[in-house]
């Protein structure tokens, strides 16, 4: 029995799925990985990644990085549930910490992105359903107004101004807290 | 280049590697939008949503309102602090948010000779000294612009309390409470009065047998789902339901032995929370509004050690709490300064600045930033397609 059990746990862990990018470059990535994408986690379960899953929204370099992302923080799930038994509480609040940490520090340089990457990023997470990667990149673009002008916000992201300038006199005066 | 490629693509999209495109994609895109929006600060969010209608009208739905708060309480942004003597009080931030930053310093610039009665959702009523005659007025620190609003004339009785409306009632006005004996001596009749623009009116009134005399208030917080709550100088606390017409006098609970605690309603107004310490060791209690019982009092939090003042060897008065029952104001008696604790975070930090000579005629009013931000209605909302 506990032959066969190992031996499940290995074809899991074999279990490799293809993801084909939109410039048809094909990426091998473990079904843990794959799986942190909603959307292929929907496919697997459907029956439906024989012979590779086709990504026509997302670009071979936006896709490297996603898979990057997503294989990161496989690992971290999976170390997470696999740790328990083998610590005291403390020590395992101790690797934990250290755990979080290191997820913390890599997704800080994953985000050392241009602007128009990271905007991509948003794309396909939010297309492959990504949470994390989804809620980690919407943050990196509203840090980037935090304490910009409605000018400079415009400015930044080339937005049109289509209020009359009695209406933004308005709302600046029902909000004056919210400006100098 | 790419026409090889057999992938069933239905009308191609564009994956253009790091283009501009991408950025109107995601911002042209509602849901992501509202997702970008949500993640911003108060104060960030207010400023984006005069980016453009569109913007303006996914910042301004109530329901992303509801979403955004969720996520971003109103939080402390620091109090202000009245000495007996002092013409007004003086603001201290708490706050150390770069986002409230400028809110802080709205705050801060409130000035005037004042007494603070109530104090919410960034508004301030004020009894005023600045005229020859006492008079109440609501104050608007974080719109500086807005005019000081004067109030018609208190009818002048003794036991009258008074407050800022309810949140969310829509007035922006100023309530008062009125207790008046009448005929036997503990027949009461209670009137709830609004300001109006030129006199008080009375918008609701009931008739209450407290079945005992009536004990002298301390004082009154204001009034919610009907229920008025006083603290009474005999020990006890003094409910009027006006739904009911009942009047109820409640225990404080059994270890509250001394007069070193205060009162406050949570931020939904369904629990009366007490907050009282002994020594350096702080205890909060509560007791459900909504509660016909009345002595339900559940202890909450157990004997706290205030480090700051364990370490000091000695003793605190509790000041204040602010709506969100997370930063405790109190006085360190003997070194004369001013601490809060922060119950969620267990920190605690002194105000080594802010010397009090004494901490029993002391007045501190926590100030919560504003929620929701106002935003006008746009003319032809419904039309425009932006």
């Amino acid at each position: 029995m506990a032959s066969a059990g190992s031996g499940d746990e290995k074809a899991a862990a074999a279990a490799m799925i293809t993801l084909i990018s939109s410039d048809n470059e094909k990426f091998e990535v473990t079904e843990a990985t794959a799986t942190l994408s909603q959307t292929i986690r929907h496919m697997i379960e459907d029956g439906c990644t024989d012979g590779g899953v086709p990504l026509p929204n997302v670009t071979s370099k936006i896709l490297a990085r996603v898979i990057e992302y997503c294989k990161k923080h496989a690992t971290a799930a999976a170390g997470e549930e696999g740790s328990s038994s083998s610590f005291s509480d403390a020590a395992f609040l101790e690797v934990d910490r250290a755990f979080l940490e290191e997820l913390e520090e890599f997704d800080d340089a994953f985000l050392e992105v241009d602007r128009a990457t990271l905007f991509d990023l948003i794309l396909a997470a939010n297309y492959l359903d990504i949470k994390g990667l989804l809620n980690l990149t919407c943050q990196k673009v509203a840090d980037s107004v935090k304490g910009k002008t409605p000018e400079q916000i415009r400015e930044m992201y080339n937005i049109v101004n289509d209020l009359t300038p009695e209406e933004e006199a308005e709302i600046r005066r029902e909000t004056q807290w919210a400006f100098e | 280049m790419q026409a090889k490629t057999e992938n069933t693509e239905p009308a191609a999209p564009t994956p253009l590697p790091a283009s501009p495109a991408a950025i109107s994609a995601v911002l042209g895109d509602d849901d992501l939008l509202r997702e970008i929006l949500l993640r911003l600060g108060p104060t960030t969010l207010v400023r984006a949503a005069l980016v453009s209608r569109r913007w303006l009208r996914h910042a301004s739905d109530p329901a992303f309102l509801r979403r955004f708060r969720d996520r971003h309480p109103p939080t402390l942004l620091g109090f202000y602090l009245r000495e007996l003597g002092a013409s007004g009080p003086r603001f201290v931030p708490v706050s150390e948010a770069p986002e409230l930053a400028t809110a802080i310093r709205a705050a801060g610039a409130a000035e005037g000779q004042f007494f603070i009665n109530d104090c919410r959702n960034g508004r301030l009523l004020v009894t005023d000294f600045d005229s020859t005659a006492c008079r109440h007025a609501v104050l608007s620190p974080l719109h500086p612009a807005s005019r000081k609003v004067v109030l018609p004339p208190a009818p002048k009785q003794s036991l009258i309390w008074f407050f800022l409306p309810e949140n969310g009632s829509g007035s922006d006005g100023a309530v008062a409470v009125l207790v008046r004996p009448i005929g036997t001596e503990t027949m009461l009749q209670v009137d709830f009065l609004s300001a109006g623009s030129r006199v008080w009116v009375v918008y609701r009134t009931a008739v209450i047998d407290l079945r005992e005399t009536l004990p002298p208030i301390a004082y009154t917080l204001p009034p919610v789902r009907g229920k008025i709550y006083s603290l009474t100088k005999c020990g006890y606390i003094l409910r009027l339901d006006m739904d009911a017409a009942k009047g109820s006098l409640l225990q404080l609970p059994d270890s509250v032995r001394t007069d070193n605690f205060t009162l406050s309603f949570g931020e939904d107004d369904s629990m009366l929370f007490l907050i009282h310490v002994e020594g350096c060791l702080l205890s909060i209690w509560q007791l459900p509004t909504t509660s016909s019982d009345e002595n339900d009092w559940v202890l909450v939090y157990d004997k706290i050690h205030v480090r700051e003042a364990c370490n000091r060897l000695e003793d605190v008065l509790v000041m204040a709490v602010d709506d969100n029952l997370e930063f405790v104001f109190l006085w360190l008696r003997s070194s004369a300064v001013l601490m809060h604790m922060h119950l969620k975070r267990g920190s605690e930090k002194v105000y080594d600045e802010v010397k009090v000579r004494d901490g029993r005629f002391l007045d501190i009013n926590p100030f919560m930033m504003v929620w929701p931000p106002v935003f006008p209605a746009l003319r032809e909302e419904d039309n425009v397609e932006g």
